[in-house]
C-alpha cells in the first residue's frame, strides 16, 4: 500500500488547493445577484428552450451504429498484431471478417438509409 | 496487503457481479435493469482477465473479446425493444407491462 | 478440410447477407427471397459433413448431424409457413429471413461445440437473433412485450453462464470440453467448490433455454406475445440443440469423482417439476398459443427423463426420438394455429376455434393429427416418442418417473382433446373466412402424413437412431 501515497497525497492536494480557491473567491467576491445576471449565459446570449428535452430518435440510431462499427474494430487489433507471423489461413480469415463484417455491415446500413438523418423525419430534426 | 493480487481482482469481480445482480432484481426501470446486467457481463470480464494472467495462457482474453461484441450486440438490440415498447406504452417501467398476463 | 466442415453454417451465412442485401434494393421480390433461403436451406441439409473423427473444437458426429437436420428441418418449416406473414406487418421481410438462416447457424454452431468459447458465441447468436425475431412485428405491442420480457431474462441468464465458464476456465485453466474433463478427474490443485458452482451455473441457463420448470416464466409470455410462425421455429430448434448440448456437457461434469448422485437429484427434480407444472397449467390457458407453450415446458420434462439415468452410452437415442417428434409436431402446429387465426394483433383464443372444422377441413384435420400426436396416442410419432422415453426409464429402473410422466400425460389428453372438441363439436360460424397462406397449410399437411407415416412404421427412423445415436 506504501507505494500509492504519493498518489493519494497528490489526489488530496487536488481536492485541498481547489477547495481554497473556491472559499477565497466566495469570501472575497462582491455578491449582487440580479435577474440578468442568475442566467445560464451571462454574456447575454437568450435561452432557446429547456435543456433537458427529448432528442430526435435518429441520432440515436446513428449511435447504435457507431457502438456496433466500434467493436467490431476491437477484434482488428489482435489480428494485426498476431497477422504477420502467421499463416495465409489467418490472414484470409482475417480479411473476410473485415469484408462480411465491416463492408457488408456498412453497405446495409448505407442502402438502408441509416445515415441519412432526415430521411423520414425531417419534421423532427431542426 | 501492500500487493494488488489475483484475489483482489477476483472479489471485487464478484462484488460487481453480484450489485448487478441485485440491481436487476430490484429496479423497475427497464434500462436500469439493462445497465445492471451490463454491470454483470463486465465483471464477469474482469475475472476472466484475472484468471487468464494467473492461469498463463490467453483462453480468458480471447473469450472477453468475444463478451465484448456479444454485449453490444445485446446493448442496440435491447435499446431497440425499449424504444419500441415506449412508442406503444409511453413507459419502459416492466411493472406496467402486463398485456401478456391473465 | 475446415472449410467442408463448416459448409452449412458458411452457406447459410452466406444466402442471409444475399437476402439482406437485395431486399435492401426492392421491396417487391418478397417471393425470391423465400426462394433463395428456403434453397439455401436446402443446399445446407445436403452438405451436412459427414461424421468423422472429431476435430479440435468442433464435433462432427452422427448425433450432431442428426439434431442438425433437425434444425435446418424446422428452419425450412419456417420459412415456408411465414411467406405470407412477412407481407401482412409493416416490418420488412429481408431482415425476418436473414436473422432466421443466422439463428440457424448460430444453432448448428453450439450443436457442433466441444468449446466453452464456441460454445457461448454460438449460444449468444442464436439467442440475439431469436429476441429480434419474436419482437418482428413491431405493431402489435404483446410482441414487443413477450420480446421484451425474453431479452431481460435471456441477457440475465447468459451473464450467469458466463460467470460459470469463467470458473470452470479458472480453475482448470481449459475451455476444451476434452481437457476439462482430463483436468476434473485428475482433480489437482484446484477449489471443488468453485466448479460445483460453476456446473449448476451452466446447468440452469441451459434448463432456462430449454424452458424447463423452475425457469420457464419467459416460455408462455413469449410464445403468446411472439411472431407465430416463428414460435414455431423458437419452440423447437434451440431446445432440442439445447438437449444436445446438455447430452455431450454431463460427461464433463461426470469426471468429477463422487457427483453423480448430486447431478442425478438436479435432473430428476426439473424432470418432475417441468411435468407437472406444465401440464397442470396447460389446463387453464385460454390461449392456444400460451397452452401449447404450457405443453411445450411438459414435454421438456418428458425429454428429461431419459437423461436423468446419467447412462452416459445409451441416454441420447430416447431423446433424439424424442426431438424428432417434437420437432415436426410442435413446428407444424404453430404453423397451423397463425393459418387459422391470421390476425397476430389479437389473443388466439380457444374459442374461437369453434366451427372451424367445417370451415378449414384440411387444416383443422391436420391439427387433429398433430394434437393427437402431442397428447402421446397411437398411431402417431408423438406415441412413439413417448414410447422409447418411458421404456427407457423403465428398462433402467426409474419406475416412479415414467408413472409420473403416464399419469400426467393423461391429464395433458385433456387440455388436447378440448380443442379438437372445439374444432368439431360445436356448430358455429363467424369472422375468420379470409384464405391463408397455401404454403402454410401445405408444410403442416406433409408434417401430419409424417407424423401417421412415421407413427404407423417407426422403424424407418428408429433403427437408424438406436444404433447411431449415442
Amino acid at each position: 500500500m506504501v507505494e500509492y501515497l504519493p498518489i493519494i497525497i497528490g489526489v488530496g492536494l487536488a481536492f485541498i488547493v481547489a477547495g481554497i480557491i473556491m472559499l477565497i473567491s466566495w469570501l472575497m467576491g462582491p455578491k449582487r445577484p440580479y435577474r440578468t445576471k442568475l442566467t445560464p449565459y451571462e454574456s447575454g446570449m437568450p435561452i432557446l428552450d429547456a435543456s433537458r428535452k427529448r432528442i430526435p430518435v435518429a441520432f440515436f440510431l446513428i449511435a447504435l451504429d457507431f457502438v456496433v462499427f466500434d467493436v467490431e474494430s476491437a477484434f482488428l487489433f489482435p489480428w494485426a498484431l498476431t497477422v504477420r507471423n502467421s499463416g495465409t489461413t489467418e490472414f484470409i480469415s482475417g480479411i473476410t471478417f473485415i469484408v462480411v463484417a465491416v463492408v457488408v455491415g456498412y453497405l446495409y446500413v448505407y442502402l438502408k438509409g441509416g445515415f441519412d438523418i432526415y430521411k423520414g423525419n425531417s419534421e423532427n430534426v431542426k | 496487503m501492500s500487493v494488488v493480487g489475483f484475489s483482489h481482482y477476483f472479489f471485487l469481480g464478484l462484488i460487481l457481479f453480484s450489485i448487478g445482480a441485485l440491481g436487476a432484481l430490484t429496479r423497475r426501470n427497464g434500462i436500469t435493469i439493462f445497465l445492471s446486467i451490463e454491470l454483470m457481463l463486465n465483471s464477469v470480464n474482469l475475472i476472466l482477465v484475472s484468471y487468464a494472467s494467473t492461469n498463463g495462457n490467453l483462453a480468458g482474453q480471447i473469450l472477453v473479446f468475444f463478451m465484448f461484441a456479444i454485449a453490444a450486440a445485446e446493448a442496440a438490440v435491447g435499446l431497440a425493444f425499449f424504444i419500441a415498447i415506449y412508442k406503444h406504452r409511453r413507459t419502459i417501467n416492466i411493472d406496467r407491462l402486463t398485456f401478456l398476463r391473465w | 478440410m475446415t472449410v467442408s466442415i463448416l459448409a452449412p453454417e458458411i452457406i447459410l451465412s452466406l444466402a442471409g447477407i444475399v437476402v439482406l442485401l437485395l431486399s435492401t434494393i426492392s421491396s417487391k421480390i418478397k417471393n425470391l427471397l423465400f426462394f433463395i433461403s428456403t434453397t439455401a436451406a436446402g443446399a445446407a441439409l445436403y452438405f451436412l459433413p459427414f461424421p468423422t473423427r472429431t476435430a479440435g473444437h468442433l464435433e462432427i458426429s452422427h448425433t450432431t448431424k442428426f439434431f442438425s437436420i433437425l434444425t435446418i428441418i424446422a428452419l425450412i418449416i419456417t420459412l415456408l409457413g411465414s411467406i405470407e406473414y412477412t407481407s401482412k406487418i409493416n416490418s420488412p421481410p429481408g431482415e425476418y429471413i436473414a436473422i432466421l438462416l443466422w439463428a440457424t447457424v448460430g444453432i448448428l454452431l453450439f450443436l457442433k461445440a466441444r468449446d466453452f468459447i464456441l460454445l457461448f458465441v454460438a449460444l449468444e447468436l442464436f439467442s440475439i437473433c431469436l429476441y429480434i425475431l419474436v419482437g418482428y412485428n413491431t405493431d402489435s405491442p404483446l410482441s414487443i412485450e413477450g420480446a421484451l420480457k425474453y431479452f431481460l431474462m435471456g441477457a440475465f441468464a447468459s451473464a450467469f453462464l458466463s460467470l460459470g465458464i469463467a470458473f470452470i476456465y479458472g480453475e482448470t485453466s481449459f475451455t476444451r470440453f476434452q481437457q476439462i474433463s482430463h483436468a476434473l478427474a485428475r482433480n489437482g490443485n484446484m477449489n471443488a467448490e468453485l466448479i460445483y458452482i460453476a456446473t449448476v451455473l451452466i446447468l440452469s441457463v441451459l434448463f432456462f433455454k430449454l424452458a424447463a420448470a423452475p425457469f420457464h416464466s419467459w416460455s408462455p409470455d413469449t410464445y403468446q406475445g411472439g411472431v407465430t410462425p416463428f414460435i414455431a421455429f423458437l419452440s423447437t430448434a434451440p431446445k432440442a440443440a439445447v438437449l444436445l448440448v446438455l447430452i455431450k456437457f454431463l460427461p464433463v461434469i461426470l469426471s468429477l469423482p463422487n457427483v453423480t448422485e448430486y447431478y442425478r437429484r438436479i435432473i430428476e427434480l426439473v424432470a418432475i417439476l417441468s411435468i407437472v407444472i406444465g401440464n397442470v397449467l396447460a389446463f387453464q390457458q385460454l390461449d392456444i398459443k400460451r397452452m401449447l407453450a404450457y405443453s411445450g415446458i411438459a414435454h421438456v420434462g418428458y425429454m428429461l427423463i431419459p437423461l436423468v439415468t446419467l447412462d452416459l452410452k445409451s441416454y441420447a437415442a430416447p431423446v433424439a426420438v424424442y426431438s424428432l417428434a417434437y420437432i415436426i409436431m410442435n413446428s407444424a402446429a404453430f404453423i397451423l394455429v397463425d393459418y387459422i387465426f391470421q390476425n397476430d394483433n389479437k389473443p388466439h383464443l380457444i374459442e374461437e376455434l369453434a366451427g372451424i372444422g367445417y370451415k378449414y377441413p384440411l387444416a383443422a384435420f391436420s391439427l387433429t393429427v398433430l394434437l393427437i400426436s402431442l397428447t402421446g396416442l397411437p398411431p402417431t410419432l408423438g406415441f412413439i416418442g413417448k414410447y422409447f422415453v418411458f421404456l427407457y426409464a423403465l428398462a433402467n429402473g426409474l419406475l416412479h418417473l415414467a408413472i409420473i410422466g403416464i399419469v400426467f400425460s393423461l391429464v395433458g389428453a385433456g387440455y388436447y382433446l378440448r380443442v379438437i372438441y372445439f374444432l368439431y363439436m360445436k356448430q358455429d360460424d363467424h369472422q375468420l373466412s379470409q384464405k391463408g397462406n397455401p404454403f402454410s397449410l401445405l408444410v403442416s399437411s406433409i408434417c401430419a402424413l409424417f407424423v401417421i407415416v412415421l407413427g404407423i412404421y417407426p422403424s424407418l427412423v428408429t433403427d437408424w437412431i438406436v444404433m447411431n445415436i449415442r
